[in-house]
């Protein structure tokens, strides 16, 4: 198994190759490269499905390789096993895609180049068992994502998009770097089994190293309040590589933090209270501002962060079951993480990838431009449809298997004995349902105004399903999400090794199954009984007769599709009681006078953590940081001077440590 | 499976007359005769029986919709217990089932509505996706309090009331729980003071005017949705303050019956003597439901 993905590494490096190769036949050498990732992401599943149902004791790779520090060192372990099939499963829906763009000529070269090495990045700081292999596969996954969003597009915003993302990227690489160099300190390895020994016996306070988790892994899963990156960065990117880096890229985040987590022997009660807490509100704020964004792909990335944060929320309690000695809040809560790294990669690959079509057939991802698409482009919008149900969390589709789990959790904590805890229980149980209503807003939004009504520009009016190998990993996706949502209890063989990584043996698992049969009889029951009228209403209508008609419009005899409803109006009431959070910028021309000259009324949403908090900060920072510029005047005799000083002051150390 | 059956055929055959009832209320307090409490009955009838007429612009949700809103109503309404009966479906975790349940019914209606390509039912759409979410956390906050006190997270462990006190629950906490419960169903049901059901101006409606291009069966389905919701709703209250399992099982039907009708005639008074709130004050109202929320939380932490 384990020589199957290494195959399947190789097999991503030679695709990247093909796909750089400098021919003049690029359209085949890319189409080349896509189908090779396509082969390795194939074959990655099938290793990790492997990895997870054969019961193995750990495999652990070690190249003996004149490395500058050491030896190399590569494993899989069960939650590696599982993660890697979330990643293969999304990435394969998304190299099916690249497939049938390459087919039509639309896979640039760098696409070809950088998206199979961005997948073989990820699987790569899956499979590393020492820090400095993690550190250089992370920062080839970050730079390959860099690469592809600053070629997708040449104006200012997308080059700004990519500053951004490069900045964000790398204030948290620096975190892991240093956050490896403490735990290797004092043995000089950097090995992860080195690294579990000191962390095991650290008995310090936890605050130094949750800072460094959550800048190092928190900026890249995009958890709140540094997430503004995210939605910069991932709309720019071409539609397949969005959703590999909404549904896979942010999760290696969060493997991370759970990874490092593991090395302590306890998680204290505050710090997996902080993570329930930042979850929460990393997915209550981003609901709210996937609520109110105009373009789909930005809406899509705000969702994401929010879906992150409800599996930050996941984690978190069941670290706090573990510090509270509550089993079934841990495999709950831990079941819940889990389970959406699988079920959020597939749903929002898919509803990238849709999004992707739609963006290809109306040439815009302004929902205000889009509009009456159900009819024109039906497959893609079955599709689409399965994703955003998912999206707001609703049976019975994968998304309500999670907000089911968490909200048992916070339920469950809400009932404890623990005062506090039961307070953390009823705050996130707030949260969550606030999360929850907003993004029930946020997807008839995404799926309404762009699929629904009439077509509100002819580019929307003249789309067209796109040809059937563009709709097959579209198709894929959503009986994924389908079959992940009616029978959640499926994954529980993928699930149960990946939880005992966890430390939840088979004895606390029958709370879990149980909870996933529960939301499988409903997402059963619904469709049951939906299907069941529906007939009941096609017999009506067959018997009494159906009849065609224009919209009502209250007796108005010229209506426009300029006159329904814009997906800015559509969460408009929002903007009033959430203005201190929201903070849309409005440029207006009012009416007025008798005879009023044209009007107009324009508004963007805006994201307030960026502004207010992240940006005035870095200021701070980069004033404080201006003062060393003092020591740096570009004169070469000053900077011989600091070397000569330098070498003064060594030999001063050396001569006092030698000579006593 | 038959108890299910006979479950849903009690909900089903009671349901329009507590609509039914909330308008011969509001016809007494206006000195009128008004319909007869059967009246929905007639209306459904005939609206399952008329043509149906669709937009032109509509997709296919908009044919789907009314069945499958029908349905995720019917299916929540299997977990709600009726008197001294449990209820036909219930597992830890059902009182969210409920809930999400109820979510899936608004989730269709929105994006009908929306699949109307006019302006008025996208209207009503934009208001029901942000007054649902607002009420969402009222709902949640009150079943987690009541769930603490009755030990599962099901219909069943909270809506006994001798049962309940006997787990350390106060009187106090159940009929703020219904309270607010109340104030839920107004809310939620598009009654007065957050929607006015009567008018035909659409500009003030919310749930209305979101399916005002329905007709024929579809409106029928709708119709009867709601009419369900409100049912559902209203045996939770009265299931909270009236102990009835100790009764014999019909006599407890009709105790739950005239609760049910008790709580019609209340939502009919309510809506005789208040009127509609500016659509501005609405999102403060439900924060207001969510303080009451919070109060019963905060007695079932601290009231022992």
């Amino acid at each position: 198994m384990l020589t199957l993905l290494f195959l399947a590494l190789g097999t991503w490096l030679l695709a990247a190759l093909v796909g750089a190769w400098p021919s003049s036949r690029h359209a085949r050498a890319a189409f080349v490269s896509a189908c090779l990732t396509a082969a390795a992401c194939g074959a990655t599943a099938v290793a990790a499905v492997g990895l997870l149902l054969a019961p193995t004791e750990g495999h652990l790779l070690q190249l003996g390789w004149s490395w500058p520090l050491g030896r190399i060192q590569c494993g899989v372990d069960e939650l590696s096993a599982f993660f890697l099939l979330g990643l293969s499963l999304c990435s394969g829906l998304a190299s099916l895609y690249a497939i049938a763009q390459a087919r039509a000529g639309h896979l640039s070269r760098s696409e070809a180049c950088f998206f199979p090495l961005l997948l073989g990045g990820m699987a790569g700081v899956l499979i590393a068992r020492d820090g400095i292999l993690f550190v250089v596969a992370w920062e080839a996954m970050s730079l390959a994502g860099y690469f592809l969003v600053v070629t997708a597009s040449a104006n200012a915003e997308g080059q700004r998009a990519g500053l951004v993302y490069l900045i964000a990227s790398h204030l948290g690489a620096a975190a892991l770097v240093l956050l490896f160099l403490t735990l290797g300190a004092g043995g000089g390895d950097t090995s992860f089994e080195f690294a579990a020994r000191s962390a095991a016996q650290y008995k310090g306070s936890f605050s130094y190293w949750f800072l460094l988790l959550f800048v190092g892994f928190g900026a890249k899963a995009g958890l709140w309040p540094l997430h503004t990156w995210l939605p910069e960065a991932h709309p720019v990117a071409p539609s397949h590589v969005s959703a590999v880096m909404s549904g896979v890229m942010t999760k290696m985040g969060i493997y991370g933090l759970l990874r490092i987590l593991l090395f302590f022997p306890a998680v204290s009660f505050g710090t997996a209270a902080t993570l329930v807490a930042l979850g929460a509100i990393s997915a209550f704020v981003a609901a709210l501002h996937a609520a109110v964004q105009r373009d789909l792909k930005r809406l899509l990335a705000y969702s994401t962060v929010e879906n992150v944060g409800l599996v930050a929320v996941g984690l978190g309690f069941g670290f706090v079951g573990k510090a509270s000695d509550m089993p079934e809040l841990v495999v709950l809560g831990f079941g819940a993480a889990l389970f959406h790294v699988l079920g959020h990669g597939l749903f929002k690959g898919l509803s990238f990838l849709a999004a992707g079509t739609v963006l290809h057939a109306t040439h815009t991802k302004n929902l205000d431009q889009l509009g009456g698409l159900a009819t024109r482009m039906p497959r893609t919008a079955v599709a689409f449809l399965v994703g955003t149900t998912a999206l707001s969390g609703l049976p019975p589709i994968s998304g309500f298997v999670t907000e089911f789990l968490l909200l048992t959790c916070a339920l469950r904590a809400a009932a404890a004995t623990d005062p506090v805890l039961a307070l953390l229980g009823l705050a996130t149980l707030v949260a969550l349902a606030l999360t929850g209503g907003l993004a029930i807003l946020a997807a008839t939004k995404a799926y309404g105004i762009s699929f629904l009504g009439e077509p509100r520009s002819e580019a929307a009016r003249m789309a067209t399903d796109p040809p059937a190998l563009e709709i097959l990993p579209l198709l894929l996706g959503a009986v994924g999400c389908v079959a992940l949502g009616v029978w959640p209890a499926s994954a529980i063989s993928l699930l149960s090794p990946a939880l005992r990584v966890l430390g939840i043996g088979n004895e606390g698992l029958p709370v879990f199954e149980r909870a996933l049969f529960s939301v499988g009889t409903v997402a059963l029951l619904i469709i049951g009984a939906a299907s069941l009228l529906w007939l009941t209403s096609l017999l009506l209508v067959w018997r009494c007769g159906k009849r065609y008609e224009p919209t009502w419009g209250c007796g108005y005899e010229h209506p426009s599709p300029r006159m329904q409803y814009t997906a800015m109006s559509y969460s408009q009431p929002l903007s009033v009681p959430f203005d201190g959070l929201l903070a849309e910028r409005v440029a207006q021309e009012p009416v007025s006078g008798v005879f009023p000259a044209p009007a107009s009324y324009e508004a963007w949403p805006n994201d307030v953590t960026g502004e207010r908090l992240l940006l005035p900060l870095l200021a701070r920072l980069r004033s404080l940081v201006g003062r060393l510029r003092l020591v740096q005047h570009g004169h070469l005799q000053t900077y011989l001077f600091y070397v000569f000083l330098t070498l003064v002051a060594a030999l001063l150390w050396q001569l006092a440590t030698t000579h006593p | 499976m038959i108890s299910a059956i006979l479950h849903l055929a009690f909900a089903f055959a009671a349901a329009p007359a507590a609509i039914g009832l909330i308008g011969k209320t509001k016809a007494t307090f206006a000195g009128r005769s008004g319909a007869p409490v059967t009246q929905p009955y007639s209306d459904l009838w005939r609206l399952l029986n008329k043509e149906v007429v669709r937009s032109t612009t509509t997709s296919l949700v908009s044919a789907f919709a009314p069945a499958a809103v029908l349905a995720a109503i019917a299916c929540a309404l299997l977990f709600v217990p009726f008197a001294s009966q449990p209820a036909p479906l219930g597992f830890s975790g059902s009182v969210l089932a409920f809930s999400a349940l109820l979510g899936v019914a608004r989730y269709l209606t929105l994006l009908a509505a929306l699949d109307t390509g006019s302006s008025f039912p996208g209207m009503g759409a934009s208001r029901e996706a942000m007054f649902g979410a607002l009420a969402e956390p009222a709902f949640l906050l009150v079943v987690g309090a009541l769930c603490r006190t009755g030990g599962d997270f099901s219909w069943d462990a909270i809506l006994d009331v001798q049962a309940f006190l006997s787990h350390g629950g106060s009187l106090a906490q159940l009929i703020g729980a219904a309270s607010v419960l109340f104030l839920l169903l107004l809310a939620e049901n598009s009654r007065v003071p957050v929607d006015d059901p009567a008018t035909h101006l659409e500009l003030t409606m919310i749930h209305e005017v979101m399916i005002l291009d329905a007709a024929g069966p579809d409106l029928g389905f709708y119709l009867y949705a709601a009419a369900l919701k409100l049912f559902a709703f209203a045996a939770l209250i009265v299931q909270l303050v009236v102990p009835m399992h100790d009764l014999p099982r019909v006599l407890a039907m009709l105790f739950l019956l005239v609760g049910i009708g008790v709580v019609a005639v209340l939502v009919g008074m309510v809506e005789s003597v208040m009127a509609r709130l500016r659509l501005v004050r609405v999102p403060q109202f439900l924060v207001g439901i969510s303080v009451g929320a919070a109060i019963v939380a905060a007695i079932t932490f601290f009231g022992r």
